[in-house]
């Protein structure tokens, strides 16, 4: 099954994808980690087992944010896309910064 | 002893050259990113992870409000420097009833980065001094020279090092004389010239140095514990914290989403400059971010209405979120502290002594008081002349004491503290009496150093009351107090003294 979400190499966005595709996005690290709130253009979304999200993308710029804690806090944070099937991509991973939370991205739908 | 503290600054500042040094202050927050853009090459797909960080304003996007309002601070410095605040557990000036010290009880944390104090008075001497005393953290000195944070989460020190502090107090007051051979007189109407006068002599100002080793400090933001305090917190407050989640994401598409995601120059602004931070040269990097933040910035102010109103509320939520800690306080007050320490004193014509202490502070109501005790004991150091009708060790000492803020216990304008002092003196107190001094009652001249027992052995007591004023958020303290004591180390006679000082923790400038 294939991806929904796919890096932008023009550097406008950080990701693409056709609308009305809909992903699945979790958080994991090497301890716990989970989304304390997920919102997708504005509009929170309900998290599933604590770091699990689904959204379906639109047509233009569409914005996700995240609010994530882990237990850890020198933790290296991914975000995955679930692509199913058992397949996952990495979209992003960095060591956290429980000083600011918050992190998001932008997928331009076409 | 003077060995001692070249080779401890030598090993400061040799540490200090082998980290890597700070970025402009403006893009501190943007730090761990631009070290991996730097140490990456251009292209690479290091570089282009980096450079995707950097360039997405959303990514941890206090970063671009701390750009735009010009702030070199982050949200968890605002409640570090909270916390540091209302912390009565910190020995800042010199060592407890060392000379010129205001303090019975040292105290069981130091500052994590610098202290600063001068005081007047004694407590167990006879003679009172007047110091200034500066005391230092080994890994936040270190760290400040690099540019790296003393205090952030996360950020647990180095081990070991965070766990070593020293202080060095010099006696402002002490006066010397040395002796000198005259030429005869200097006009026919000296008569009788002296053969020798007693000069002011430049004085030996060092007084004490100080080294002290946390077994045990949960207070400190550095150590695990304290971190994991924060851990066990933020999961226990998961509504709190959802809560605070939604307010930070209501401020942040606010000041950023109408540009981010509405502005349609954005994408191309933001292309452009994620093309030329991946080929950029590692010293261009800071001067392209640079360029790029103020670019957004001005977009921002463009397509935002409100925009500096949206930056305050964005600083406005974390202030509220900085609020809600007053659990997380209290477990951390309750948590016992334990440290060792170790003194070098030099007092005024006396022999040299070496006191070694175990200081231990609880707080068991998790209110706003501390109270805590001190058990030391006291060798005299160097050789002993022959005969010598004293032996090496000197006293033993019990003290214990009791801190309570007045007023809001976060954020207090003074402290009230109570202390009691025990010392068992093994012999009375040992003076020196150089060279050329006058036998006292005589006038005759000492040949060659003397040594005298003065005073007696066995018990000195001496309380205290303390009031400390505290300038508000800016590190410095007034102590002011009084106490009375049964006798001191050279005279048997009641003694009841005033003391003042001014001490100066920098923990809370560098704000954490």
């Amino acid at each position: 099954m294939a991806c929904s979400l796919e890096k932008d190499a023009s550097g406008k966005y950080d990701f693409t994808s056709k609308n009305g595709l809909t992903a699945t996005v979790k958080v994991t690290a090497t301890g716990n980690a989970r989304f304390v709130s997920a919102r997708f253009n504005h509009a929170d979304l309900p998290v599933q087992n604590g770091d699990t999200i689904s959204f379906t993308i639109v047509s233009g710029v569409n914005v996700l944010r995240l609010v994530i804690a882990v237990a850890n806090p020198t933790d290296t944070i991914k975000i995955l896309e679930d692509c199913g099937g058992g397949n996952t991509q990495i979209l992003d991973h960095f060591v956290n910064d429980p000083s600011d939370p918050v992190t998001g991205y932008s997928i331009l739908g076409f | 002893m003077h060995r001692m503290i070249v080779a401890l600054a030598c090993f400061l500042f040799c540490a200090a050259t082998a980290l890597p040094q700070s970025t402009d202050t403006k893009l501190r927050a943007y730090q761990t990113d631009l070290t991996q853009a730097k140490s990456s090459a251009p292209g690479s797909a290091d570089r282009q992870e980096a450079v995707k960080h950097l360039t997405n304003p959303t990514f941890h996007p206090t970063r671009f409000a701390l750009f735009a309002m010009g702030y070199d601070n982050v949200l968890f410095q605002q409640w570090l420097n909270l916390w540091e605040q209302s912390r009565t557990d910190k020995q800042v000036g010199a060592t407890a009833t060392g000379s010129g010290s205001t303090d019975l009880v040292s105290l069981p944390s130091a500052p994590q980065l610098f202290g600063l104090g001068t005081s007047v008075g004694a407590l167990t001497q006879t003679v009172s001094g007047s110091v200034a005393t500066f005391r230092g953290n080994a890994d936040g000195i270190i760290r400040t020279f690099a540019g790296e944070p003393v205090g952030c989460n996360g950020c647990t020190g180095t081990n070991g090092l965070r766990n070593i502090s020293f202080a060095v107090s010099f006696d402002l007051s002490r006066q010397a004389t040395q002796q000198a051979t005259t030429n005869g007189s200097a006009n026919s109407a000296t008569t009788t010239a002296p053969s020798t006068i007693l000069l002011p002599e430049n004085t030996k100002q060092f007084s004490s140095f100080t080294a002290r080793y946390d077994i045990y400090n949960p207070k400190d933001t550095r150590s695990m514990t304290f971190q994991d305090a924060w851990d066990k917190w933020s999961t226990a407050h998961q509504s709190d914290l959802e809560a605070a989640g939604r307010t930070l994401q209501d401020s942040i598409e606010k000041l950023i989403d109408p540009w981010f995601q509405n502005d349609t120059k954005y994408p191309d602004l933001r292309a452009e400059y994620t093309a030329k931070l991946n080929q950029a040269s590692a010293e261009n990097i800071e001067a392209l971010l640079t360029e790029y933040l103020s670019r957004e910035v001005v977009m921002a102010r463009s397509d935002v209405s409100n925009f500096d109103e949206s930056l305050l509320n964005v600083r406005a939520a974390y202030a509220s979120y900085s609020q809600s800690y007053e659990d997380l306080f209290k477990e951390l007050r309750g948590k016992p502290q334990f440290s060792a320490e170790y003194t070098f004193n030099s007092p005024v014509d006396q022999p040299g002594t070496h006191n070694f202490r175990f200081i231990f502070a609880s707080n068991p109501l998790r209110g706003g008081g501390l109270i805590s005790a001190n058990a030391a004991v006291t060798l005299y150091g160097g050789q002993f002349p022959a005969g010598a009708k004293y032996g090496r060790l000197r006293d033993f000492q019990f003290a214990a004491q009791f801190d309570r803020p007045l007023g809001n216990i976060n954020n207090y304008p003074a402290v009230l503290t109570l202390a009691g002092y025990v010392q068992y003196q093994i012999d009375p107190s040992v003076l020196n009496i150089d060279a050329g001094n006058l036998v006292p009652g005589t006038t005759i001249t000492l040949p060659q150093d003397a040594q005298v027992l003065l005073g007696r052995s066995g018990t000195m007591g001496i309380v205290q009351a303390k009031v400390t004023l505290k300038l508000k958020n800016s590190g410095v303290k007034i102590p002011i107090a009084v106490s009375w004591a049964n006798r001191t180390d050279l005279l048997n006679a009641t003694d009841v003294r005033g003391h003042i000082g001014l001490t100066y923790d920098l923990d809370s400038l560098f704000g954490h």
